[in-house]
Parts: C-alpha cells; structure tokens; sequence
C-alpha cells in the first residue's frame, strides 16, 4: 500500500466527482460539534464553580476542610445542667517559610501562650516544609490575641472542642474522648452510638449532690490518708443513681494526662468484700423468709471454730444476742449462727433475688463481676452472712440495700435517663421494710455507726469493716471501711454507699464507725438541704445547729460552720 | 511587506503557508504554561526536595527544545508526515515494550524509560499521535477492500498496545487509544454495524480493567461515591477553584495548591484556577477552542483522505487531552494522569504534544509546494 497524494486530480478528473471526501468532512464535522459541546459544558461548570460562595479565605491561610462530620451530643444531668458540649476552637499552625523573623515569632508566641515550649517552638518553626502544628484546641480570645501579633505565616484552622465544664466532678460517670472525638470511657463510651449521631443525652445524676458527695469524699480522703474514695447514692423510689464519685478521679478535659489509678472507676469497675454491712441481707431475709423477730436471740457466748476457720467478734459481747443486737454491734458470730439456719441455696436465692451477683452495666464504662464461692456451702453461708468470702460492685450494693429500704421493690440501678429499664421486682415483705428501717435507726442511734448521726435526721445505715485480702490471707492492719446510709428513714430519700480504701482514723486503721460513717454525715449535711429535707428540731436538742452553710463560689465548694461562730 | 509576502524564497513561503494564528497561540500557550509551572511547582519542588525552580527550569528546557521542533514539523509534507509517524511509531512501540523490562517505577506503574541525560522519557506519549496517523493511512485506502484490510490492521495493532498498555498497567491510555480510534472509524465512514458492537467492547474492557487493576476500581469507586476512600486530591482541586473565585488569588498567592499533589503536572488546571480565577482558566479553554477551529476550519478546506482522517484524528486526541485533564480537575471525571496541553509540567508531554501541533499545521497548510504545484498544472 503506498500514499499517492491527489492522484484523483493528477487524473484531471472534474471537481465535483470529487465528492467522496464531502462524507469525512460531514462525519469530522460532527464530531468536532461534540467537542464544542463538551468545551462549553466545561465552561458552564467552571463559571458554576465560581459562583459557589461560602468560601471566604482568611488571609494567607491554608484552607482546609471543616469536619463535615455531625456535631456530637451534649450531656445534661437531671436538671438540665450542661455537664459536657462540644465547642469550636483554633488550632494553631504556621507556614515556617513564611515566618520571617523565627526569634520574634517566638518571642511573640510565648508572650500570648506562657506555658508553650519555647525550643520546641523554635524547633518547629525552622522545620523545613510549609506546614507545622503549633498548639491545638486555643481559645477564641487565645487565636484573637496571636492573630493580633500580625505574624506572617501562622494561621489557625476551626476545630471541634469536647468541653467538660464542671472539670473532674463528674470524671468517671461522663469519661472522656479520644482524638478523633469517639467516646473512650463512661457514657461518652456506653453511649457513643447516639452522641456520636448529635443526640443529647440526659443523666440521673444532679450535680448539685454529685458536688456535695464529692466535697464529702475528698475531705475524707484528706482526713483519714486513705488510698482510695468512693461513694454511690441512689434515689430508692425510682432506682436512679443521683451522684457516684470515686477518688482518684481525673480531669475529663485532659483525660489523656491522667493515671491509670485515676482511670478506674471503683463505683462499677470493682467488686469488693463489703464485710458487716452484709449482714444487713442475713437478718433480712431471716425477718422475710423464715418469720424471725427481731427480738430473736441468737448465741453469741463464744466464737465458732469449723474445720480450720474460726469465726469470732473483734469486740465480743459473750451472750446471747438479739437479732437487733447482732446488727447493733455487729456480731460476725450472731449473723453466722442466723446463717446456719438456713437450707443450702437459700442464701444464693435470697442474693440473687436482689440482683448482688448480677454484672449490671448501668452506662459507666467499667462494670466488673461479682466474685462468688464455688463451694457454696455451710460455711461459706456462715462468712458469706458478714460479708466475706463474697465481693460484689458497689453499684449492685446501693441497689439491693435501697430495696430493703425503700418499698420492698427492687429496682434496676440508672445512670442514664432516657435508657429502658427492667420494671420494680417485689422481694420483701413491707412489714419486713419497717423492721429493717428500725433496725438501720438503732445502729445510727445505739451502735456501731454514731458517728454517721446528724443532728435533727432521722438516719439509719450499718458499717462494714473488711479486712483486706492480699495474696489469699486476711490483713489486720488493712482495711476497707464502708457505710450504707438512709436518709430520712421514715420515707427514704437518698440510699448511700461509701466505701474507704485503707483510711486511718488517727493511728489506728480505720474502720466502717470511724472513717465512713463521718463521711456520710458530712454528706447527708451537705445534701439534705439541697433536697429540700427539713431537719426536725425538738425542744430538748441544742439551739445551734451543727449544720454548716453551704457557699458556693465557681467550682470550689466553701463550707464553714456558723454555729461555731456565735 | 507585499514584496517580502511574494518572494520566493522557501523560508517565507512556508511561513505564509502555515496557519500563523495557530502558531502564536500554540507559542502563547506554552509560554503561558511557563509561567503557571513556575508557580505551580513550588509546593511540590519541596516534596521532592529540590529548589523551587526546579521544575520551571526544567520546563524551560523542554520549551526550548519542543517549540522548534514544531516549527520543524511543519515544514513536513503529507507524505513526510506519513513515514515520520511510521518511524516514530517503530521507535515508540521499542520504547513501550522497553519499559516493561527496565521501566522505572513511579506511582505504582512503569511507564518511563530513561534515556541517557534526556531523563526519564514516556514512550506511549509519542505512540498516540503516530498511531493516529497510521490509523489514517491505513483507513484513507482507495477502494472498500483496501479499506477493510486497513481497517483490520490497525485494530490488530490497537489490540496489541492496549494489551501492552494493561501490562504496564496505564488504563487511561487504553481509553484514550481506543476512543480516538473509534471516532477516527467513524470519521471514515465505518458502518453503524461495525461501529456499535465496538461501542459495545467499551464497557467490556472497562469492566475487566475494573475487576482486574485494582487502582482502577478504587478511582471509579470514589469518583462514584466519594466517601468510600481518600479523595483529597479532587478536594483539595475543587477547593482551589473556590479558593481562587473568579478573579484568583495572584500569582503565586495560591495556597491550597501548597497541598495539591501533582499540581503542576494532572491538577495543574486546579493551580490556574486558584491563582489567576476562573475567568482565566475559561479563557485559556477559549485559547484551546481558537487553535481547535482554526485548524479544523483549514482541515475541511482540504480535499484527501489521509489529510481529513489524520488531522481530525489528531485533532480529536488533542481535544480528549483537554477534555479530561480538565474534566478530573473539575471532578466531572475520575482521576487519571493526564496532561494539560503545552500547560503541564514534563518533556515528554510537552514534546509529544509539539508533534501533534506540528503535524496538524504541516497538514493543513496551505499554497504549499503541492498546491503551487498544482496551480501550476491547471494555469500554464
């Protein structure tokens, strides 16, 4: 095949034979009329582009893209009070080929951010590269203040902002976030599926007794040197948690900076043996189950020795003992004999009944198991009848005991407002109710607990004193002190728990009378009057009140006693 | 300048033979190319550590040596331009089977071969516009048979490079192959029954190349659905655009283009956008529509086969090179390496697109030698 140009009309023949080509050049055309189309379809988006508005470029700043993500939900508690939003801040980079003078850009920085690196700020800046990160997460009056310097090359890009106003008071019931803005511990975690898709989520708690609980705890914390604080209060009626606080707690703002001490959450995120204040379900389901009064004697004369366990009273009283009385003193020896009258399985019934062996999840992060005997069987009744041999969460506890108190119903524990809950379970008798409540009074007035009396309250509650277990044996010199406390007994209001990790009254290792029993009357001060809880002054009790006014300045809880001052 | 205009010398009767307007808008394009890879480059040089003017002085280079060259190109006849674009086509298909076996490896794909102080050179570049011609001569036969059998030779040929194309892998290239191939059949006068089960091998080819390379796939899955992968590279194009509104930021003001991967190469359309607006980017598509009609307007004034088919099918290839360079800075197309015309950043574009410009003005000249010829054969 060979190209022979214009070999039609090197033929001479006429022109209008030479059509052939018309065909080409009708096809070429149209194609070409395609393209036109398409260059001018290009056009109309580009001029489509331009008229895209929204786009404002702030002075020599890299733009980049604002998150389309959804903003996340706020966490309100039951009154409405915002305990954790999500902001806009600025974040802080610079361009350092721009900077010109990187000493005075440095100078200028650390004027505005005091606390900021000023080598590693130096650092940065004469990093090869256009863009380095400076500081994350400024103010707007931090960005206004460095934009005011008039540096060339820095610029801020918008950001969102996970705030926690109320800082540590709520650490371990609202947890944190990570980076990226996901929840990482507490209902931030448990409820991420509906923040995270710009739901609200509203809580039990009320501040105001989670502010009061916390002063509580960390006077007592302060107090008796103890490793480790934590308190629970329910509301009995409705089973919601009111305020939960463990110490250590952390700052939610700066999650990250924390310890892993401070990390856990003991209210759910631990299972303890509660010691005496178990005894409580002994002589409860004595009352219910086997139609006992509390008048019942019991023998106390001396301690019980079974196979190679001993079960003896710290303080004994060497007779016999009231049903009442075991309480009143706490007798180990008393609630084991009222143990050993049960059948096999009795016992595990009557516990489960009131959900103590449950893993209840209520919306913090951490939930721990309950530790329970595999053999369980007559002498692990017997421990098992003060506390021992047995560990359960401390969420679990407040619950059961509020059921003992309340109306005979138990309710599912709720930290989160808006969650389904399982409906009220009967599991004691109201005559049962009124004997336990008289017999809670009866510790507070006459027993182990008088130091949780506030004047004009009527209080009930029991102390727990277990010595510690480490390694298998029990340490004498360790313990962990507890009190459950009602508030008022008549027609309760609050049930709490307060639980003292290896607290110190004094010399002495404290226990359950001495180190938490105080601790919930400071509580029950500070929460009755937020409560509305008038306390019944008679005429043989002192005209000044020990109660303190309670001030409230900012997030610092200021209290002192008037009474001390007239 | 009536005297300058009628002598004779060779010089002067090719100048007042070639299309002049299309030649200072080829200039003024590449000259403006300069300047946008000038500021365009910068953010990028620091990536690949090297000075910022790098990549302008480079590109200079390839000015300096692409323009000429066209110049030269022109001066071909037909028949010069056939049996260059054979020779070139020879050369082309050694250097493409070449990177096969000692390609360099950029991005995932070897589509480079170096060559000596040249650098690293493209090969299937220079394959398009020397297969468009081939394709022509093949097609331009005189009678039906000839035709088919031309017909027949170029799709094998087509089938043999898009199959080396796939090794290397370069879909786009197969596309664009296998497009402008197609509208040349067209253009020849190829029946509807031959070109729509050809149509039809499309989606068939686009489906293997979608199950097969998996680059592929992911470019059309986020160009489909953009949440389903990285698409910072179209967003941060789009956002220059916004950034740059009508009237652009100024020269050298662009600041999105700092982060814009390729900005002086694929997305350098995005960086015209930013720095000197819309409404330049849109006269530089009108720049584009000039040099596009005046040659096809000359082209239909020409009465040959291989002429018409070769000079539309380049033309075509040029105009798809537009189309989709600036269609994926647009996001109106998914992602593929393709250079802006005498625009982008790169010797091998930039000289392989010299070619075609050249050998559409060696086409389409008129009063050539031949026509003079010609003129003479008719008036003695």
């Amino acid at each position: 095949m060979t190209y022979r140009p214009r070999a039609r009309r090197l033929d001479n023949k006429p022109k209008v034979q030479q059509k052939p080509c018309a065909g080409i050049k009708l096809r070429a055309a149209f194609v070409m009329g395609l393209f036109v189309m398409a260059f001018c379809g290009l056009q109309v988006k580009l001029v489509t582009l331009g008229m895209l508005d929204g786009y404002e470029p702030a002075g020599n700043t890299i733009q980049t893209r604002l998150s389309a993500d959804m903003r996340r939900g706020d966490i309100y508690d039951r009154n409405g009070e915002l305990l954790a939003t999500t902001l806009n801040t600025y974040s802080l980079y610079a361009d350092p080929k721009t900077i010109m003078d990187v000493g005075e850009a440095v100078t200028k920085i650390a004027g505005v951010l005091p606390d900021m690196d000023t080598t590693i700020l130096r650092d940065r800046l004469r990093r090869k590269g256009r863009f380095v990160w400076l500081r994350r997460n400024l103010t707007p009056q931090q960005a206004w203040q460095i934009n005011a310097l008039g540096l060339p090359g820095l610029g801020f890009r918008q950001e969102m902002a996970r705030v926690y106003p109320h800082q540590s008071l709520l650490a371990h019931a609202l947890g944190s976030v990570n980076n990226e803005g996901q929840g990482i511990a507490g209902v931030e975690a448990t409820e991420e599926e509906r923040l995270s898709q710009g739901q609200d989520v509203h809580l039990a708690l009320d501040v105001r007794l989670q502010q009061a609980l916390r002063d509580s705890l960390m006077e007592t914390l302060v107090k008796t040197r103890a490793k480790a604080v934590w308190g629970i209060s329910m509301e009995p009626d409705t089973g919601e948690i009111v305020a939960a606080v463990s110490l250590p707690d952390f700052d939610p703002n700066h999650y990250g900076s924390a310890h892993e001490e401070q990390w856990l959450n003991r209210i759910s995120g631990g299972v303890y043996e509660m010691g005496s204040t178990f005894k409580l379900f002994t002589a409860a389901e004595m009352m219910d189950r086997k139609g006992v009064s509390p008048d019942q004697a019991y023998d106390c004369t001396s301690s019980i020795s079974i196979g190679r366990f001993r079960i003896h009273d710290p303080y004994p009283k060497s007779r016999w003992l009231t049903l009442t009385e075991i309480l009143r003193y706490s007798s180990n020896i008393g609630a084991a004999r009222m143990a050993d009258t049960l059948d096999e399985g009795e016992q595990k019934r009557f516990l489960d009944e009131l959900h103590l062996l449950d893993r209840t999840d209520v919306g913090f992060s951490h939930v721990a198991t309950a530790l329970t005997p595999q053999r369980w069987k007559r002498i692990q009744t017997m421990t098992i009848a003060f506390g021992h041999g047995i560990a359960v969460s401390p969420v679990n506890m407040v619950a059961a005991v509020s059921t003992l108190v309340g109306d005979g119903n138990w309710r599912e524990p709720s930290l989160i407002r808006d969650r389904a809950h399982a409906a009220p379970q009967r599991v004691v008798k109201p005559a049962t109710v009124e004997r336990m409540r008289n017999i809670m009074r009866d510790v507070v007035e006459n027993g182990t607990a008088t130091r949780a009396k506030v004047l004009g309250y009527d209080i009930g509650g029991k102390t727990g004193t277990a010595e510690k277990n480490e390694n298998g044996a029990y340490l004498k010199d360790k313990h962990l002190a507890s009190f459950v406390g009602v508030v008022p007994l008549d027609k309760p209001r609050l049930v709490t728990l307060i639980m003292v990790d290896e607290g110190y009254d004094g010399e002495k290792p404290g226990g359950g009378g001495s180190v938490a029993a105080p601790a919930f009357a400071s509580f029950v001060r500070r929460a009755a009057p937020i409560l509305g809880i008038t306390p019944q002054i008679t005429g043989d009790m002192p005209l000044v009140a020990e109660h303190p006014r309670v001030q409230r300045v900012g997030y610092e809880t200021v209290s002192f006693n008037w009474g001390a001052r007239r | 300048m009536k005297m300058f205009r009628l002598s004779g010398h060779p010089l002067v009767r090719w100048w007042w033979s070639i299309d002049r307007t299309a030649v200072f808008v080829a200039l003024g394009l590449m000259l403006l190319g300069l300047v946008i890879v000038t500021t365009a480059s910068s953010g990028v040089a620091t990536d690949y550590d090297v000075d910022p003017y790098y990549f302008a002085r480079r590109q200079l280079l390839f000015f300096a040596l692409s323009f000429p060259f066209m110049l030269l190109i022109t001066w071909l006849s037909p028949r010069g331009v056939r049996n260059t674009a054979l020779v070139l086509f020879i050369l082309a298909a050694i250097g493409v089977v070449a990177t096969l076996f000692t390609g360099e490896e950029t991005k995932g794909a070897t589509r480079w071969i170096r060559l000596g102080p040249l650098g690293a050179v493209q090969p299937s570049e220079f394959l398009k516009p020397a297969f468009v011609i081939l394709t022509a001569w093949l097609m331009s036969g005189e009678d039906g048979a000839s035709r088919m059998k031309g017909f027949l030779t170029s799709m094998g040929l087509l089938a043999v490079m898009c199959a080396l194309f796939m090794l290397q892998p370069n879909f786009a290239m197969v596309a664009v192959f296998g497009l402008v191939w197609w509208l040349q059949c067209f253009i020849c006068g190829a029946p509807l029954r031959i070109l729509v089960p050809m149509v039809l091998m499309g989606p068939a080819v686009l489906a293997l190349a979608y199950t097969t390379l998996p680059h592929v796939k992911s470019r059309i899955q986020r160009f489909i659905d953009p949440t389903s992968g990285d698409t910072f590279q179209v967003d941060q194009a789009r956002e220059a655009f916004m950034s740059g509104g009508f009237m652009g930021r100024g020269p050298g003001e662009g600041v999105v283009k700092q982060l814009l991967p390729d900005a002086h190469t694929d997305f350098i359309f995005a960086v015209v956008g930013e720095e000197f607006g819309i409404i330049a980017c849109m006269i530089l598509l009108v720049l584009y529509g000039v040099l596009f009609w005046r040659s096809f307007s000359r082209l239909m004034s020409q009465e040959d086969r291989f002429i018409l088919l070769a000079g539309s099918g380049l033309l075509v290839l040029f105009g798809v090179q537009i189309l989709v360079n600036v269609g994926v800075a647009l996001h109106i197309l998914p992602t593929t390496g393709m250079s802006l015309p005498f625009i982008s950043y790169g010797g091998s574009s930039m000289l392989a697109l010299s070619i075609v410009m050249g050998y559409v003005l060696a086409l389409t000249r008129k009063g050539g030698k031949h026509v003079v010829k010609s003129v003479k054969d008719v008036q003695p």
